[in-house]
């Protein structure tokens, strides 16, 4: 395992712990034996206030490998989110997380939650990942602002925050 | 030698190692280097006509630390102070003296009769409670159904009164032996007086020990020294040393080796010692005429001088046909496994008379390695509590296997609450296993890499320091805890986790070691080396805490001062029986989050 990565996401864990955003949920996940997985977060990001995505909590798995922090984590929704720039795996589209493009190794995993977080209702129309969500959002705007009320609805943060924090 | 790192390299060179060793921590170092060099080793000892060979090899053999050792012998106390069985309870009785009058006090090594021997022995209660039951037994003088411990010291404070006319101390408290001693100004009459005739009262007095022994007879100075007819000089006793003195004699002896030692104490100065030594001629003389008179006191044979030196001072005599025989069979033995045949070997033991196929030399095939011997009792829960909040203070430690990056200690409320109860071979954390441990609330990091002891059971664990700072090692190192509270002991191990492997079955002993020696702080900016004492000073900062004063403390000032890095290599003894695990502490700090990356 890289002593580089461990270091910096066993730094970033105490830092999380130390200060976060309101609402927001980190941990490293656990390994069948127990034990706490640095390199497979657990999160789950809020729905910005004054949105259609307010009201729900969104859960997003971090996959670290061992040169992180070089390449970004992979940030997947779970289970996949009705959104234009995320793919039907789940799996985040944007810029940040982009190894050729905005990603830097200084991006802390706080900076990356809240841009994804920014991301829910910002979407990026020239880069769309899923069909579905991409289609109706340029189609039909009042039947995309119902889908995602639907999904805040169906992830409203007191479920998922039970579920989480147990 | 045990010092010197390079002799692992050097081991390796070699086919076996053939020990002739005279003491038991050479022999330990030697076993530990042997096994994890993988090179055969052939221990040997003699000791008179008993002789013995034995061979060792990693993970075939037991090794050193895997055989039973008889302890040291010692003797319970009321054995020495009270009833004396043997001539060397005498001898040791007049070692604890010396040490009492001249040499470092004991509390433990007190000479005066032990008045609570009562058969339930407790330690001695503080002086004022014992002046307190003193009046109580006082007033129960006559009352013989008092417990015997209550009526002695009664007893104790009748011969404060008797013997202590100048008003020192009322008791014959251990500390005040000497005090007693020096006010008397070591006068030998009045000490033998006190050690032979008082003391010997008293003991007397406490019925329920003779009981079933011959008491023992009181005697004093003046009649001792009388008893003799024919005097000789006292140059002519201290030579004749294969005779046993007479009684008076020994009296003799005594008064002029108490007065010699007084002056040489006194030459001393102050708080200076003096300690004993088989070969210092007024120590032994002193320790030898002591014990023949107490011996004879007790209706015990007296030994002469030369056979008394070589008890008190523990000597074994070697003779050369054993050795010449222990060395014969070290070089067979060693034939063997020159040849490969690592089957063959065996242990051989000589006997003082043939056994019964007239043979005085008899093998056994080694033992299999002790099992015993194997890890592991430490729990994750042991860990966090005893070792880094108990012995190294940490506050809120996360820990984290350096080989795995997984967290096996959260400082986070319940994140790996069900890891607690494991121990930590189920997360297979073992020999050479490093953990990063982080403290949560301070700016302390530390490196535990973890190897094994096999003289510490359950949840017991050692500190080691550097051999380089040794007073503090002391005080640190023998810190052991002991498996105290019941519901830290792991619990019933289901069957799913007996098959996760053996280890998990078997002991752990677990060995730390805190080292300071190579001590170097690496600064991206300057590269320098700061100066040990800074470090010494860096570690006890970190270890309070306080990190905000600690680059000012350093007297790093400047952008390197919010970075740096120390790294405190232990001394790798290189002890690695199978599977035995020895916690070895590499200790790093690290400033602020982020400088690292």
């Amino acid at each position: 395992m890289s002593g580089i990565a461990s270091a910096r996401l066993s730094e970033e864990r105490k830092a999380w712990r130390k200060e976060h955003p309101f609402g927001f949920i980190a941990k490293p996940g656990k390994n069948p034996d127990g034990t706490l997985n640095l390199f497979n977060w657990e999160c789950a990001i809020p729905g910005k206030k004054d949105t259609i995505w307010e009201g729900g909590l969104y859960k997003v798995r971090m996959l670290f490998k061992d040169d992180f922090p070089s390449t970004p984590p992979k940030c997947k929704f779970e289970p996949p989110l009705f959104h234009p720039n995320v793919y039907p795996s789940g799996t985040v589209c944007l810029s940040l997380l982009d190894e050729n493009k905005d990603w830097k190794p200084s991006i802390s995993i706080k900076q990356l939650l809240i841009g994804i977080q920014d991301l829910l209702n910002n979407p990026n129309v020239e880069d769309p990942a899923q069909a579905e969500a991409y289609q109706i959002y340029c189609q039909n705007r009042s039947e995309y602002e119902k889908r995602v009320r639907r999904e805040a609805q169906k992830f409203s943060a007191d479920q998922v925050q039970k579920t989480m924090l147990g | 030698m045990l010092e010197n790192q390079r002799l692992r390299s050097l081991l390796k060179l070699l086919t076996w190692f053939l020990n002739a060793l005279d003491n038991k921590t050479a022999r330990v170092h030697v076993n530990r280097l042997c096994l994890a060099c993988r090179i055969p080793l052939i221990e040997s000892g003699s000791a008179g006509f008993y002789g013995q060979v034995s061979v060792i090899l990693r993970e075939k053999t037991e090794c050193y630390e895997c055989m039973e050792k008889p302890k040291q012998k010692t003797f319970p106390s009321c054995t020495i102070r009270n009833t004396p069985s043997e001539h060397i309870h005498c001898i040791v009785w007049s070692k604890h003296l010396f040490n009492q009058l001249f040499g470092e006090v004991d509390i433990d090594d007190d000479v005066s009769p032990d008045l609570e021997d009562d058969g339930a022995r407790e330690d001695d209660p503080n002086a004022s409670s014992n002046n307190n039951k003193n009046e109580q037994a006082t007033e129960n003088q006559e009352n013989e159904t008092e417990t015997p411990a209550e009526v002695l010291k009664n007893g104790n404070g009748v011969q404060a009164m008797e013997t202590d006319q100048n008003g020192a101390s009322e008791e014959a408290k251990p500390a005040n032996t000497r005090l007693w001693a020096e006010k008397v100004g070591y006068d030998p009459k009045k000490l033998f007086d006190k050690l032979f005739h008082t003391d010997i009262n008293y003991l007397c007095k406490m019925d329920h020990l003779w009981k079933e022994r011959k008491r023992p007879i009181a005697v004093e100075f003046e009649d001792v020294v009388a008893e003799n007819e024919a005097p000789r000089s006292l140059s002519q006793v201290f030579d004749d040393l294969n005779h046993v003195w007479t009684r008076s004699e020994c009296a003799r002896v005594f008064a002029a080796a108490v007065e010699s030692l007084r002056d040489r104490k006194i030459a001393l100065g102050e708080h200076e010692i003096l300690t004993w030594d088989k070969d210092d001629d007024d120590a032994m003389r002193f320790v030898a005429a002591c014990a023949n008179i107490r011996a004879s006191l007790f209706s015990i044979q007296p030994k002469t001088s030369f056979d008394i030196k070589a008890m008190a001072g523990n000597i074994i005599p070697a003779i050369a046909t054993t050795n010449a025989i222990v060395a014969g069979m070290m070089v067979t033995e060693a034939l063997k496994i020159v040849d490969g045949d690592l089957e063959k070997v065996k242990n051989v033991f000589i006997a003082r008379v043939p056994n019964m196929r007239g043979k005085i030399l008899s093998d056994e095939a080694p033992q299999k390695p002790n099992p015993k011997f194997n890890p592991s009792d430490m729990t994750i829960k042991g860990l966090n509590d005893k070792v880094l909040k108990g012995a190294l203070n940490m506050i809120a430690p996360d820990v984290m296997d350096l080989r795995t990056s997984n967290v096996i200690i959260s400082s986070e409320e319940g994140e790996t609450t069900d890891l607690e109860t494991k121990k930590l071979a189920e997360l297979s954390l073992g020999e050479g296993t490093m953990l990063e441990c982080d403290d949560f609330v301070q700016k302390l990091t530390l490196k535990v890499i973890l190897h094994s002891s096999p003289d510490l059971h359950g949840e017991d664990f050692e500190i080691l320091r550097d051999s380089e700072k040794k007073k503090e090692e002391e005080e640190t190192r023998k810190r052991k805890l002991s498996e105290s509270e019941p519901g830290l002991s792991p619990p019933k191990k289901s069957k799913a986790e007996e098959t996760n492997g053996e280890i998990t079955v078997q002991k752990l002993k677990s060995h730390f070691f805190q080292s300071y020696s190579n001590l170097t702080f690496f600064l991206p900016q300057l590269r320098t080396r700061v100066q040990k004492s800074r470090m010494h000073r860096a570690a006890s900062v970190l270890s309070t805490g306080d990190i905000k004063t600690q680059p000012a403390l350093l007297g790093l000032t400047g952008p390197a001062s919010n970075f740096f890095l120390c790294n405190v290599y232990g001394k790798d003894i290189g002890h690695s029986a199978p599977a035995c695990h020895n916690f070895q502490f590499i200790r790093s700090y690290r400033t602020p989050f982020g400088a690292s990356l």
